[in-house]
């Protein structure tokens, strides 16, 4: 949509799962992609695990990868290693070897999302890994874990395979240690990589006694938190602790842990097995290859990012995500993919492998049974024998009036064969056949029919010796199935090319921004009278840039871009309509105005919450965090000239009434004691905190702070600080007891700044307006798809910033990116298809009773009362039957799995028995 | 004598159960062939009257195989399943009709495994009952 941009295709390097997400979603955008992966087989990680956080999400990578493999605008290259890479953006010229063959490849951008490796702890003697197999590390114990496994699901121990009632966890193996591990950061995902393993071995024998030693509990995502909580009651045990040495105990194989408890009082303990919670290292050779084409590497060997430009490197052109640039989880792996996606778009415009798809043409109305085409596909790994059964198994049906055969090209072949049948319905039949669904419509679609008529069959199953029998019997019930189709109406409506932003933070500009520069126009609304959101309360971001001159200049860039149009003072009053075209009202001092927009981001924002206690609006000494960064930015003599300064975290915040994390807090107090320190070293400064969070990279900002002197205090929650006025009554005393001295302390404080938790301001009546879900901390709630971190749970809505959960600048700029990347997915459709596979009222049978608008997951269904009946909106149903089901009157019908379907076919599977 | 096979109709969420059957595909394992699945778009959408209707037309035993609890993408729908399925059990209790002869699993993709093994728990369980006499 840009101009005077270069065109090109771009080059990804990695294929796990930012690596695939890079490549689909450019691919989708029109770009061609060389996909180029190291190993023999795509996924990285991913395939080792056994539970994705906190859900089953491996049913997620299958299909992707199944989609890049089958997308004409996807080159993957796998056994394939980058050796060089030259030239500049719009421009590179990129040296490979594939196959042991050397190759050259021109791209117009690059991605690195080479991803990492675990930590190989044999060098670690006191762990004694490698002295006994009941020693493991953290993904060998997950393997183990996995249904497929070698022990199916159920826990053994490697020595002698007997069930194990004790496993002892240890935390931060490889991370957080510069002695012997080499790695002074925090690897972001072991504590909840340990907290689940734990879980779910207690989900396979809840005797089993979970105990984590660990040093801080680093539980600060989305959700996280809960999941933590949900842990502990289930019985896992905690313990804070350093682990000295673990000792083999070879007559019984069991091992013994040696630890220093919180007190630092030496203690032992005995156990089945032992897992190490392995830390994160960045992929060796990708780190090899940016050295050598020049890109900035740091000292810990991650790819080294701009500032304020999250996904980009030190060259033009070239753009990174995933955990080569940082230890990071596979939800933010995913932000930034999405990110550097849009960061491409931003520059080049895609070089297509194939020639553009024509547009589809509208279905024509069918009546009646004009006969079925069964349409199959063998893969490479399938007998050629089952080819042969299904041609003879379909010459026993008589309802099918054509047969053929797919190799490859299932668009294309399907396509061919429907231009010369009368068929109006298709069943087709491969391995794994619903992952075809999109080609099977397409092909329909192309060919002037209802894209939803067509049933699949899968031909998994079969084992190694396929027979007729079960061959025929499935396809009888797909040719049955597809008897039973009626065509549903479909409308194709025209997307809106227009983006509606509500929030005008650092989240909801960068997002603006990121369309605008793709050539979507924007109408920001945002509800006070200047721009800038919560940023204007930061003062420096805890990699210590300047934040105040960044969102100066963000807000210039704004306020200048003609493609966005910026409402202050606006509030939204009304959203109808559905991905593609949206209707909101919006009301300001001006009166009301109705906008219409194909995507909506919610980047509504957050803040800290106000408490009522540590003297806070009772003594002047007593900061909110905010109104600390506030003071540092406007007036910073009096706080930098203090002499003795006290940092209280979790203020409100990880409690009964607000139990999340708020992430970025830990971050903050460190990155401020640290600049305190520095401007006047003799300031005594205190945190009192609960878990010291600091993840990731934010870790060496910890040892920094420690260095320079520091003092850092825990506390548990039932057992708080107490704050009064000194006795001179010119400051603060705060009393807390030190669990390492083991008695209370007295400190004085001239000022005193509270980390209270930070929550979303406006998400509740938003979520109302916009019809989207609430997680249970007042965030707004990810795609129940999964994998899809910046979608709401409505089509055509993202989300951004504070207001989807707590998170620093830098972050929320990789986020609001990220969500600008998805938007501009439906944005440079022309059209959005409405209705299909979905649910319909027969007005006439509805009673008005709201049971199909109480049943619906999603919220879709309403009274019409001009109808007199409920209305479920065709462009919102996702298709589930719940309120198919739950209709008291049968006044839902669902024509893709109806009622007769349902009763009839299960009947005619049994006659044959 | 014929060994009493008995005839078993599964109704298998499309989402969880299809990419499971994948995975026990690259296993080799084999769906037993007195196994009729039907596919529906999610385990919510069956009603009591489409898990009782294969019992009259000759089915030995019934099951839903759907999500993970916490892993369904719309939600509710295996609850309301499993609810469902529950609700059935009752009404072949007062029918005199064991109740065992129709269940609900938790499959997921990454249990593989579990769906083929189940048809063939289910096989065993309802072959423990017996065939169902009209």
């Amino acid at each position: 949509m840009g101009q005077n941009k270069p065109k090109g295709f771009v080059m990804v390097i990695g294929a796990g799962i930012a690596g695939i997400q890079t490549a689909l979603s450019l691919a989708d955008a029109g770009y061609g992609v060389h996909l180029a992966e190291r190993s023999a087989s795509m996924g990285g990680m991913i395939p080792d695990l056994h539970r994705i956080y906190p859900l089953c999400a491996c049913c997620k990578l299958d299909p992707r990868i199944a989609a890049c493999e089958q997308n004409p605008n996807i080159n993957i290259l796998l056994d394939t290693c980058v050796d060089n890479i030259s030239g500049a953006a719009g421009n590179f010229s990129i040296d490979l070897t594939t196959g042991g063959e050397k190759k050259k490849i021109q791209a117009g951008a690059v991605i690195f999302a080479a991803g990492i490796e675990t930590f190989q702890p044999s060098n670690l003697d006191y762990y004694a890994y490698g002295s006994t197999p009941n020693i493991v590390t953290s993904v060998e114990f997950e393997q183990s874990q996995k249904p497929l496994g070698p022990n199916y699901g159920m826990l053994k121990r490697p020595s002698d395979g007997k069930t194990p009632e004790k496993i002892a966890w240890l935390q931060c193996v490889g991370s957080r240690d510069i002695n012997r591990g080499d790695a002074s950061y925090c690897s972001t995902v072991c504590c909840m990589h340990a907290l689940k393993e734990a879980v779910n071995a207690k989900a396979v024998n809840e005797d089993i006694e979970a105990t984590i030693f660990f040093i801080d509990m680093r539980t600060h995502g989305k959700g996280y938190e809960d999941y933590l909580n949900a842990a502990l009651e289930k019985g896992v045990k905690l313990v804070r602790s350093k682990v000295h040495t673990i000792n083999p105990l070879p007559e019984t194989g069991d091992v013994e842990m040696t630890y220093a408890d919180e007190q630092g009082q030496m203690q032992k303990a005995v156990f089945d097995m032992a897992v190490l919670s392995v830390g994160l290292r960045p992929s060796a050779q990708a780190i090899e290859l940016a050295r050598k084409v020049g890109l900035r590497v740091r000292a810990d060997n991650y790819l080294e990012t701009e500032p304020f430009q999250p996904v980009s490197t030190s060259t033009e052109g070239i753009f990174v995500c995933g955990g080569v640039c940082g230890p990071h989880d596979i939800t933010h792996s995913l932000i930034q993919a999405n990110a550097a996606v849009a960061q491409v778009a931003g520059f080049l415009e895609p070089e297509s492998f194939v020639p553009a798809s024509e547009t589809a043409a509208v279905p024509a109305e069918t009546q009646g049974t004009a006969g079925i085409l069964l349409a199959y596909q063998l893969c490479a790994g399938m007998s050629p024998e089952i080819g042969r059964l299904v041609e003879s198994a379909a010459a026993d049906l008589s309802a099918v009036t054509d047969v053929c055969r797919l190799d490859g090209d299932i668009l294309g072949g399907l396509r061919e064969k429907l231009a010369q049948v009368a068929a109006d319905r298709v069943v087709f039949a491969s391995c794994t056949a619903p992952m075809h669904k999109e080609s099977v419509e397409a092909a329909l679609r192309l060919s002037g029919r209802n894209p939803f008529m067509y049933e699949t069959v899968d031909l998994k199953l079969l084992g190694s010796d396929p027979t007729l029998a079960p061959i025929t019997e499935r396809l009888r019930i797909g040719v049955m199935r597809a008897e039973f189709l009626t065509p549903p109406v479909i409308h194709e409506i025209p997307v809106v090319k227009h983006a509606l932003v509500v929030g005008g933070g650092v989240a909801g500009m960068e997002n603006a921004l990121a369309l605008s520069r793709e050539g979507c126009p924007v109408t920001l609304v945002e509800k006070e009278k200047e721009l800038g959101g919560h940023g204007r309360h930061v003062r420096a971001t805890w990699q210590g840039l300047d934040a105040q001159a960044y969102l100066q200049a963000l807000i210039r860039s704004v306020e200048q871009d003609d493609n966005i149009t910026v409402l202050t003072e606006t509030g939204v009053k009304q959203n109808r309509g559905y991905a593609g075209n949206f209707i909101t009202t919006v009301k300001n001092a001006g009166g009301t105005q109705e906008i219409r927009h194909g995507v909506t981001i919610l980047a509504c924002g957050g803040e800290d919450r106000k408490v009522d206690e540590y003297l806070y609006g009772q003594n002047d000494r007593v900061y909110l965090w905010s109104e600390l960064e506030d003071k540092l930015v406007s007036d910073p003599a009096v706080v930098e000239n203090a002499g003795s300064a006290v940092f209280i975290q979790c203020v409100g915040s990880r409690e009964k009434d607000c139990p999340h994390c708020s992430n970025l807090c830990c971050s903050f107090t460190v990155r401020t004691a640290v600049d305190l320190k520095t401007k006047n070293p003799d300031m005594n400064v205190f945190v009192i905190y609960r878990e010291m969070r600091t993840f990731g990279l934010r870790e060496n900002l910890y040892l920094e702070a420690r260095k320079k002197g520091v003092v850092f205090i825990r506390y548990d929650v039932e057992n708080k600080p107490r704050v009064a006025p000194s006795a001179d009554g010119k400051g603060l005393t705060v009393t807390v007891f030190d669990p390492i001295l083991d008695r209370m302390v007295s400190l004085d404080a001239d000022f005193l700044s509270l980390q209270t938790a930070i929550r979303p301001t406006r998400n509740a009546a938003l979520a109302d307006i916009f019809h989207v879900n609430l997680d249970g901390n007042g965030f707004f709630a990810p795609s129940p798809e999964k994998l899809k971190p910046v979608d709401t749970t409505a089509g055509g809505v993202f989300m951004a910033g504070l207001a989807a959960y707590p998170k620093d600048t830098v972050d929320t700029i990789t986020e609001a990116r990220a969500a600008a990347g998805r938007a501009l997915e439906i944005i440079r459709q022309d059209t959005v298809r409405i209705g299909g596979q979905i649910a319909e009222v027969t007005p006439e049978k509805c009673a008005v009773c709201c049971t199909c608008v109480r049943t619906c997951p999603f919220y879709v269904p309403f009274i019409d009362h001009e109808r007199g009946a409920a209305y479920i909106d065709p462009a919102l149903c996702q298709g589930c039957g719940m309120c198919v089901a739950e209709c008291p009157g049968k006044a839902i019908v669902m024509p893709s799995c109806s009622d007769g379907m349902l009763t009839q076919v299960p009947a005619a599977l049994l006659e044959g028995v | 004598m014929d060994e009493f096979t008995p005839r078993i109709v599964a109704f298998c969420c499309s989402n969880c159960a299809a990419a499971a059957s994948k995975i026990a595909d690259g296993l080799q394992h084999v769906l037993p062939e007195n196994v009729k699945t039907i596919q529906v778009p999610c385990t919510g959408r069956i009603e009591v009257l489409h898990l009782l209707k294969p019992f009259e037309e000759g089915a030995d035993g019934v099951y839903v195989a759907g999500c993970q609890e916490d892993s369904c993408r719309y939600t509710s729908g295996i609850s309301k399943a499993t609810r469902r399925v529950a609700h059935v059990q009752k009404i072949l209790e007062e029918i005199a009709i064991e109740p065992e002869r129709i269940a609900v699993f938790n499959v997921s993709a990454g249990t593989g495994h579990t769906f083929s093994e189940i048809a063939r728990e289910m096989t065993r369980k309802v072959k423990k009952i017996g065939p169902l006499q009209a």
